[in-house]
């Protein structure tokens, strides 16, 4: 998805930056979104109110609140697809190789 | 476990606290398999295996593994652990029940613990009896279990049409509708455009090891 907005918008992103987050994702406060997201979904309550306040600082309130928000539910349907076997679909697999994650066998249908 | 209570970093967001709320009430209500007890104590389980919690009330094992499973360790779901299911003497769509509950519950304490807000103490259950909704024509298509049609990620709950309603009634408020999420050329007037927020889902189902 992020790739395809990004080739609509024609604004620049570094899709790698998902997966190695020593990179830069490109797009205004990228950094402190993943560094927030990692803190929700690894529970990581040391790091969290570090990576909100910087998220905070770069993106203001609505943002931490959006970010949480979405962050949430893709925790939902992560678990949903996974655990009922949606087959990935194989228009994904060419990002899978770009970002270097291996699609499971059982999940390409 | 704690959290930092941040409510001067965050915004109320007033339809995501009432979608909050419905959802609370959703897993406390009977659904097609299972009491409002059931599900809140499916919904315990999880939290526990989060470490969101420190007991849950007791559940026959293989609920209560599969609890624990979708909720830290979904990607290891394998058609195999279904069957052991219905080897148990379970339907396979009440499976597909404790999956949407797990679901709920995570989406739920996901957000609070994003905006640095407690967790809400799980509701009491509404009493009554499961009665069994099911999605007509709901039919193992491509997925390990049934759904009505092909089994995308908005269609994976619909052969119980209440889970997916229930689902799609959080899901929506939070992130997107879904006739807006392809729509890579419409910026969706959230606080985060739409290349941040598919950003943050990225990231979040890389974490969760999830192609989706």
């Amino acid at each position: 998805m992020l790739r395809e907005s990004a080739k609509h918008q024609n604004q620049p992103v570094n899709v790698v930056a998902i997966t190695n987050s020593m990179l830069d994702p490109l797009l205004p406060a990228g950094r402190e979104l993943i560094a927030f997201v990692d803190a929700i979904v690894l529970t990581d309550f040391d790091e969290l109110p570090i990576a909100r306040q910087e998220l905070f600082d770069a993106a203001g309130p609505g943002a931490v609140t959006r970010a949480a928000a979405v962050c949430a539910g893709f925790e939902g349907t992560n678990r949903v697809v996974d655990a009922v076997g949606v087959p990935v679909n194989k228009r994904y697999f060419d990002i899978g190789d770009e970002l270097g994650v291996t699609i499971p066998e059982h999940l390409k249908g | 476990m704690s959290t930092t209570i941040s409510p001067s970093l965050t915004e109320v967001d007033p339809v995501a606290e009432d979608a909050v709320a419905s959802s609370l009430d959703a897993l406390a209500a009977p659904g097609s398999f299972f009491t409002g007890a059931e599900r809140l104590a499916i919904a315990a389980h999880a939290r526990v295996a989060r470490g969101l919690a420190s007991a849950a009330p007791e559940l026959p094992a293989v609920i209560a593994e599969a609890a624990r499973r979708i909720s830290v360790d979904a990607i290891t779901t394998r058609p195999e652990h279904i069957a052991a299911w219905e080897a148990d003497g379970h339907d396979i769509l009440s499976y597909v029940e404790l999956v949407a509950v797990v679901a709920l519950v995570t989406t739920i304490d996901s957000y609070r613990i994003g905006i640095g807000a407690e967790l809400e103490t799980l509701p009491p259950p509404t009493p009554g009896d499961p009665v069994p909704v099911i999605g007509e024509g709901a039919a193992k298509v491509n997925a390990w279990v049934p759904t009505v049609g092909i089994a995308l990620a908005p269609t994976a709950l619909s052969a119980l049409p209440n889970e997916s309603k229930h689902k799609a009634a959080l899901g929506k408020p939070l992130y997107l509708a879904d006739k807006v999420v392809h729509q890579y050329d419409v910026e969706p007037g959230r606080e985060l455009s739409r290349m941040q927020m598919e950003l943050v889902a990225s990231r979040t189902s890389w974490l969760n090891e999830c192609f989706f």
